[in-house]
């Protein structure tokens, strides 16, 4: 069977030939990461057969860098006739077999522009290639395709694998932290594991829904943070675990960010914050690999806040005691009440140490907590591929220890991507990724005043004069107890996976079908025990508590290209449907015999609490369509409209259009600037579209009768009453972004983006406060606006290019927030963050996230001064003493009083302008980058110091020494920052801008230092690289808490910037190796 | 090429099938909650939807499960603890007190859940009998959420209907006297539409009856008169030194309108139709043993008006055990509000009200954990108590502790289990002593001592073995026996604040003690008089723009 037989002829001249290629192909990599390139080229050398080579002739050749001199390795050579190809060696060297001396070579390289030189007769081709700073990253994802990125029309920016994972992130939002213009990434606090949130843009609602939508590979994803950290026994803890754990950022072969809303409207309803496209990484055609990367952590806490010491501490305390007596008219002296006497209390008898006593015998509780912590991530991939489909197989395993006694995180992800070309016309792939992980928490971010103030406030605040051991005071649990009793773990499992299949119908038309399926399961395990202040008083309490959500997703697209003459089309169109379920529950007990089984059998317990369970669902169906047109290569045009159906919204509300168009003009190729030497790239884009958000829970329409119990008659009934207040008239929130971009390349050296944007969002989502008098809380109602307006400037600088690179990057993003309406209403104010202080207000006219209070004015340094304040006219004496060393408030509205009428606007948590500048360095086989980010303008309110402030309140417990040293004393009296220390529970302070401090900051973020290793010979590696990295090695920030990279609330927009004790961010140094066999 | 045909259309049919099927794909599916065409059809769907307005009553942490009694009840002359949970709304500090917000939410829940009753169940085809008493229970209800609110916060807003059908969430406050027309409106309603206590088609035990409408109706006619009588004297026992002080009544601001005379005269009519039955809400009566009163046994007994009821092992149960009562010695914790020295050396020394009826807990400190000792005699502190100190020398000596004698009312501590923090200590609403107490003091304003009212006042204080009451009495004397007996009597019933407002004596009574013998500031201010409505009602209320004065 000749058939037969011309085919294993086939077969083996290419194995043979992938052998030499493969060869190749491992030398160069050696060199160079522009992978992509080769594959190409092995693609459609593999497309060739057999006989082309058969009879021809030998071109040798060499190519080198037409700035540099220096060889380039990889470029791409083919005979444009016959499609034979091959690429360069280390050295630049060539040597390709061609057909006779007609014909043309085609020499290509990524980051350089194209050259054609006829053969004719020569046997030998030097040629120096010059780079084009538009082709450096060739093709970017949009949503639902992708587009060469000369032809963007959009603004959106691109982060490539290898940039992100310079700082070693642990996941995928750290590593963006600074890397783009107008993305905002604000940790929660720095625990291993903990919720991160990203804001795009500005915030432009008032709810949750300030996150970008995620899309990984092609599949939607929520990641809600709240939602996937199953319910604590602590209603105070606010921690959320990170809902993007599942993606390994070493897995991630690139990261789109689209900002504008014609890169956004095709993901409709979901695109008004902005959408993350993330393409994970693909085997690649060409010789199998085996890539190991390794890298080790050794993590600390970057300072101590100082505090007092126990012998300063008891003098304090007694300095309290001693203020009561002398201003509120207490007897504590009189009676040898003082807390630190050196003498036996007549009371209870138990013997008081004297201040000097604990002299050289202080605890300091950030020593017993804070830890140096080494962490270890492992990933081993094999990848590869050829003509029938790529392959590859990775294994993740990070142990991560925090740098507090006994917190960490364990991760484990197998992922697996593969595709497939079954037919000529049929391709189908999938990305499906398995993940374990395992959180050990601690407490933090605790909005609870007193004993359940989470491990930050209580290693700060619990008193030095107790030892580890000591017998402890109940109303606060001991930061040693925290770290050591409490269990408090979240353990997550998930399985992403993402599919498809792809049939060409005919040249440029394709119908694409997505499968996307997502299984999320989270579960926690708490015990307080009865050590600590949460379990004491119940006796030991335990809850388990998990959730899990399953989503499916199922796109059809359908996709068409085509270009007639100078007219370049492609059209997109496609239908999508989504479902969640999402189900919950918790139970617990409490009143155990002892602490040993913890939360491991709740039936050990013998006061069970009633289990809390509840599911929701929600389904999102979509029609959608993009034409894209380009003219001759200059004049571009976008087109998008997408109809959204949502299940979340009223009976009458469910279905909203987004459209959108985008026009960009490559000004470059036009005649006046086609010949410019100085400008290499000039395009112009501008962008408008409507985009939409949904980020509310299911069922928020309809007015939601609930069980509620009520004893009669010794027996328990369960009566009806209406928990959430429907409102039929509930809809999306409607964005209409307006975008003007520039794109400038000058001399290949230089090259900027700036984009200017408005954008002003409608029908806000949100929980309006009610009146109590309603008899219902809130409601959720779509009221009032909020424009975002602001700049973005990226930059890059190829500064020197020789044997010495450099390049730098800078970003650069302003954002301006302005509520332009509250349905009627001149103001509202956010949830509360203490007890009684709601500080965030959101006023018509001015940003979310302004801060409203009081305004302080010194001290009352006398009786006199007291008497002589309106407020205190002919108030009785005791009154007035108390009053002496406190604070005295503005009287703003000059009617005498300090009430709710004094208070104005004292701070706003928006950042002025944010930036990060990368400078990266290579020299032979070194290479260095350095990382600076900042923040600059955003304040910040510390819990810490507010529940520090209040000097003497028994139970508060130990003070920072700066406010120590601080506090009013009639000595200190002009010097004084702090009220009076005095042992009394009925002071209260007003909110001021005492709690409120400049969150501004630059950080040497990250400072990363690699030396490739030369291998060229070796048998056994291709390519070996050593890093040391370190990160958060420097902040200049004049805030005085742990760290200002700091948000408490997570993705709540109305509370952005609130460090409620947080875990402080760790200063980390790397070591890692790479190596790729 | 024929797979290929076919994956497509499959694809096709896909794509196209969507467009048909996705009107029905959107509707939303509920899960864990009803929808109102669900529910609301049959008798029990109508008394269900009123046990929804009873809820926040017992439940959460909105009213007497929790923030209430401690707004209301460790506010006044007779109470003490640690200045911890006295630190605020027992100092006077209501702002910073967390449950102040909850207890305006709670009235208001309730009262926005009374209206849903009296709006749905209207039109249901039920029972007529079953359904005007459950519609009487909810205007009385309603009326209790209102005459609350009216005496913490002055002038509040009346809501009459459901936010479904009140768009305005915003109202402004109606003046005080406008509340009380509309609650007596309530009430006057109620009491028509309600059952006697027993009736088989009433609402059953621990459910507001034709009586508890009527005792409620005379309270308020109690306190509208107190509240605008000025210038009577009332002499109230404390200050410093436990003397006797006697104060001119101020009257209450706003309640200036009300005619004192017809409004004692009401009251007096009413309570007198309680008592001897022709109110036709029942018969009610004193339980013979002042210490039987408030156990589970006598609960529904012949001296419970109304009441609320917890139970052990579900979600509705209280703490009231455990603030009241004293630390129990397994759970390590707890007895935080105790008697003053001063109010229990106003009782009798062998009245049953603080012989079987308090707990005498003896703190001595020495040994850990602190345990309490608990002794059955009122001089029990000659229990003198010592033990061996370890000093940080390492000497030991024996050490003579003080002891500390705190008297814990027992009203709370009858529950299933003791040692937890959280258990089922029923709550009286109303009871028979309070009926009789507020005939003397009604009776003796419109016609004086007269044999009636010292009857009523003995009645009460026989079944404690307490002496009778003096005879021959004046009638200030007599207003002020009755004033100080009521305590003596609802000692921690959520009685004594509003009895020192309304009598226009609070202020006076507050600031003769300063401060209190555990140092808790008993001091007040005229502010003192109304809570603060809480900050986020003015901030979301339009028509609301000014707080109670002072706040």
């Amino acid at each position: 069977m000749p058939v037969l037989w011309a085919g294993e002829n086939q077969t083996r001249s290419c194995n043979t030939r992938l052998v030499f290629y493969s060869l190749i192909i491992s030398i160069s990599m050696l060199k160079s990461k522009r992978l992509l390139c080769h594959c190409l080229f092995i693609v459609s050398l593999l497309l060739c057969t057999g006989p082309v080579f058969a009879q021809g002739r030998v071109i040798k050749g060499k190519i080198i860098d037409a700035g540099t001199g220096l060889p380039l390795n990889g470029v791409t050579v083919m005979a444009k006739a016959t499609k034979a190809a091959t690429t360069t060696d280390a050295n630049g060297n060539f040597q390709l077999t061609v057909a006779g001396n007609s014909g043309i070579l085609v020499f290509s390289y990524v980051g350089y522009e194209n050259l054609e030189v006829p053969v004719g007769a020569k046997t030998f081709i030097s040629l120096a290639m010059a780079s084009s700073a538009k082709k450096l990253s060739d093709v970017v994802v949009v949503g639902y395709g992708s587009v060469r990125k000369s032809d963007v029309t959009g603004a959106l920016a691109s982060v490539k694998g290898d940039e992100l994972m310079k700082t070693n992130p642990v996941n995928l939002q750290q590593g963006l932290q600074g890397r783009v213009a107008g993305v905002q990434v604000l940790q929660n606090d720095g625990a291993p594991g903990a919720g991160i949130s990203i804001q795009i843009r500005g915030a432009n609602s008032f709810l949750g829904g300030t996150e970008p939508l995620y899309v990984v590979d092609g599949i939607p994803f929520n990641a809600d943070n709240s939602s996937a950290t199953p319910n604590s026994l602590e209603p105070n803890e606010v921690q959320t675990i990170n809902a993007l754990s599942f993606l390994n950022p070493s897995d991630i072969e690139s990261v789109e960010v689209l900002k504008d809303a014609s890169a956004t409207a095709i993901y409709g309803s979901r695109g008004a914050n902005g959408v993350v496209l993330i393409t994970t990484k693909k085997g690649k055609r060409g010789k199998d690999k085996i890539e190991v990367n390794a890298v080790n952590t050794l993590s600390q806490v970057t300072h101590q806040i100082h505090v007092l010491n126990a012998e300063t501490y008891a003098n304090y305390e007694n300095e309290a005691f001693i203020n009561a007596d002398i201003y509120a008219g207490t007897n504590y002296q009189a009676t040898g009440q003082l807390p630190y006497t050196g003498t036996v209390d007549p009371v209870t008898g138990i013997y008081k140490p004297a201040p000097s006593e604990f002299r050289n015998k202080s605890t300091n509780w950030q020593d017993v907590v804070f830890r140096k912590a080494i962490s270890t991530d492992l990933n081993l991939s094999f990848s590869g591929g050829n003509e029938n489909g790529t392959h590859m197989l990775s294994f993740d395993y990070l142990n991560q220890e925090g740098t507090m006694v006994n917190s960490g995180y364990k991760r484990g992800i197998v992922r697996m991507n593969l595709t497939r070309h079954v037919k000529s016309w049929l391709t189908i792939g999938t990305n499906t990724s398995m993940t374990r992980s395992f959180n050990n928490q601690l407490k933090t971010g605790s909005t609870d005043l007193f004993g359940q103030a989470g491990v930050i406030r209580s290693a700060l605040t619990y008193a030095p004069v107790y030892g580890l051991n000591d017998l402890k005071i109940r109303r606060l649990t001991d930061p040693y107890t925290y770290t050591k009793d409490v269990q408090n773990n979240i353990g997550s499992n998930s399985l992403f996976s993402s599919n498809y299949l792809e049939i060409t119908l005919a040249r440029g038309l394709k119908i694409r079908q997505n499968v996307g399926l997502s299984f999320l399961t989270n579960q926690r395990n708490q015990y307080y025990p009865v050590t600590t202040f949460e379990g004491s008083n119940a006796h030991g309490e335990a809850e388990v508590s998990d959730n899990s959500s399953y989503s499916v997703v199922s796109e059809t697209i359908l996709s068409y290209d085509r270009k007639i003459g100078k007219h370049d089309f492609s059209f997109m169109g496609a239908s999508t449907y989504e479902n969640t379920l999402y189900d919950y529950k918790a139970m617990g007990a409490s009143n155990f015999e002892n602490d040993l089984l913890t939360s491991y059998n709740l039936s050990a317990g013998s006061v069970y609490a009633a289990p809390v369970n509840g599911r929701t669902q929600y389904t999102l169906n979509s029609f959608l369509g993009r034409l894209n047109y380009n003219y001759d290569d200059k004049y571009l045009a976008t087109v998008s409209y997408r109809a959204d159906g949502s299940s979340k919204f009223a009976a009458d509300n469910k279905w909203a259009g987004f459209p959108s168009f985008a026009l960009a003009w490559k000004v470059n190729k036009e005649d006046f600037l086609s010949h410019s030497h100085s400008i290499s790239d000039l395009k112009l884009r501008f962008s408008y579209g409507q985009t939409g958000n949904q980020a509310i829970p299911p069922y928020a329409s309809l007015s939601k009768y609930t069980p509620v119990p009520f004893i009669f008659n010794s027996d328990l009934y369960n009566g009806y009453a209406v928990a959430q207040p429907g409102n039929n008239g509930l809809k999306w929130e409607t964005t209409a972004q307006f975008n003007l971009g520039v794109d400038l390349s000058i001399r290949n050296i230089f090259s900027f983006t700036i984009d200017l944007y408005r954008k002003r969002t409608s029908d806000l989502l949100q929980n309006v406060i009610l009146p109590g008098s309603t008899g219902y809380a809130s409601q959720l109602q779509n009221l009032g606006s909020v424009e975002n307006r602001g700049v973005e400037i990226s930059a890059n600088a190829n500064i020197l290019n020789n044997a010495f690179r450099w390049r730098a990057t800078a970003t650069f993003a302003l954002n301006r927030n302005k509520i332009l309406s509250l349905g009627g209403k001149q103001r509202q104010f956010g949830a509360n963050i203490t007890l009684n202080d709601a500080p965030f207000i959101q006023q018509v006219g001015s940003p979310i996230g302004l801060l409203y209070g009081y305004v302080e004015n010194g001290f009352y340094n006398s009786e006199a001064e007291v008497q002589a304040d309106p407020q205190y006219a002919g108030s009785p004496e005791n009154v007035i003493k108390k009053m002496v060393g406190e604070i005295r408030y503005k009287d703003l509205d000059k009617v005498p009083g300090i009430t709710d009428a004094d208070r104005t606007v004292i701070g706003n948590v928006n950042p002025k302008f944010t930036y990060g500048f990368t400078n990266n360095f290579s020299y032979n086989n070194f290479d260095l980058s350095i990382f600076i980010m900042g923040s600059y303008g955003n304040d910040i309110v510390n819990l810490n110091t507010y529940y520090m402030s209040n000097l003497g309140f028994p139970d508060y417990g130990n003070i920072t020494q700066a406010l120590y040293d601080g506090r009013w004393t009639p000595q200190n009296a002009a010097h004084a920052v702090n009220p009076k220390a005095i042992a009394t529970t009925d002071r209260s302070f007003k909110f001021s801008r005492r709690f409120i401090e400049n969150g501004s900051y630059i950080r040497l973020k990250n400072v990363n230092l690699g030396y490739e290793l030369p291998v060229h010979d070796s048998k056994y590696v291709n390519s070996l690289r050593f890093f040391v990295s370190a990160d958060n090695l420097l902040t200049i920030t004049k805030y005085t808490g742990f760290d200002p990279d700091v948000n408490g609330y997570g993705q709540d927009p109305s509370l952005r910037g609130v460090d409620l004790g947080g875990y402080p961010v760790a200063r980390s140094f790397n070591l890692g190796v790479k190596c790729i066999f | 090429m024929r797979i290929k045909t076919i994956l497509t259309g499959v694809l096709f049919a896909g794509l196209s099938g969507m467009l048909f099927s996705c009107k029905k794909t959107l509707d939303e599916k509920p899960y864990g909650f009803y929808s109102e065409n669900q529910i609301l059809q049959t008798a029990d769907d109508a008394r269900n939807l009123l046990l929804g307005a009873y809820n926040p009553l017992s439940n959460d942490y909105n009213m007497l499960r929790l923030p209430y009694w401690i707004a209301v009840d460790l506010d006044n002359d007779h109470i003490t603890g640690p200045s911890w949970l006295f630190g605020n709304t027992g100092s006077g500090d209501y702002v910073d007190f967390w449950g102040m917000n909850n207890i305006w939410l709670g009235h208001y829940e309730i009262i926005g859940r009374c209206n849903e009753v009296l709006a749905k169940v209207p039109p249901l085809n039920i029972d007529p009998v079953v359904k005007n008493n459950i519609l009487g229970e909810a205007r009385a209800l309603r009326a209790w959420a209102y005459f609350s609110l009216v005496r913490m916060y002055g002038a509040v807003p009346i809501k009459t209907k459901t936010l479904e059908t009140d768009a305005s969430s915003s109202a402004p406050r109606a003046p005080i006297s406008d509340v009380y027309s509309f609650i007596i409106q309530d009430l006057v309603q109620a009491d028509t539409l309600l059952l006697p206590k027993d009736d088989p088609k009433g609402g059953g035990p621990g459910r507001i009856n034709k009586a508890a409408a009527q005792t409620l109706l005379a309270k308020v006619y109690l306190t509208m008169a107190s509240g605008a009588q000025k210038g009577a004297t009332l002499t109230v026992r404390g200050g410093k030194d436990n003397g006797y002080y006697t104060y001119t009544q101020n009257g209450v601001a706003g309640y200036e309108g009300f005619n004192v005379d017809s409004c004692f005269t009401q009251a007096r009519n009413i309570t007198a139709a309680i008592i001897d039955g022709s109110g036709g809400g029942g018969q009610f009566s004193l339980v013979p043993n002042f210490k039987d009163v408030f156990t589970k046994a006598q609960i529904d007994g012949p001296e419970a008006i109304w009441y609320l009821e917890f139970k052990d092992g579900t979600s509705t149960v209280n703490p009231l055990n455990m603030y009241y009562s004293p630390t129990s010695v397994k759970r390590g914790y707890g007895g935080w509000a105790w008697l003053t020295d001063n109010f229990y050396n106003s009782y009798d020394s062998g009245d049953d009200r603080i012989v079987t009826g308090v707990y005498h807990q003896f703190y001595s400190d020495i040994s850990n954990p602190a345990m309490p000792f608990l002794y059955p005699q009122r001089d029990s502190a000659t229990y003198a108590y010592s033990a061996p100190v370890t000093y940080p020398d390492g000497t030991v000596k024996s050490v003579q502790a003080k002891v500390l004698h705190r008297a814990f009312i027992k009203k709370y501590s009858d529950v299933t289990s003791p040692d937890l923090e959280n258990s089922d200590a029923t709550i009286y609403m109303f009871r028979f002593a309070d009926v009789l107490l507020m005939f003397a003091e009604a009776e003796n304003e419109v016609n004086g001592p007269t044999a009636a009212a010292y009857q009523a006042l003995n009645q009460v204080r026989e079944r404690s073995h307490a002496s009778d009451a003096p005879a021959g009495m004046s009638k200030d004397d007599f207003r002020s026996f009755v004033f100080e007996e009521r305590d003596r009597e609802l000692a921690q019933e959520c009685n004594r604040r509003f009895d020192l407002i309304r009598r226009g004596v609070y202020l006076q009574v507050m600031n003769q003690i300063g401060v209190d013998q555990e140092n808790i500031l008993k001091s007040r201010q005229e502010k003192h008089l109304l809570y603060p409505l809480p900050q986020s009602e003015l901030d979301a209320n339009s028509q609301i723009t000014q707080n109670n004065p002072g706040w």
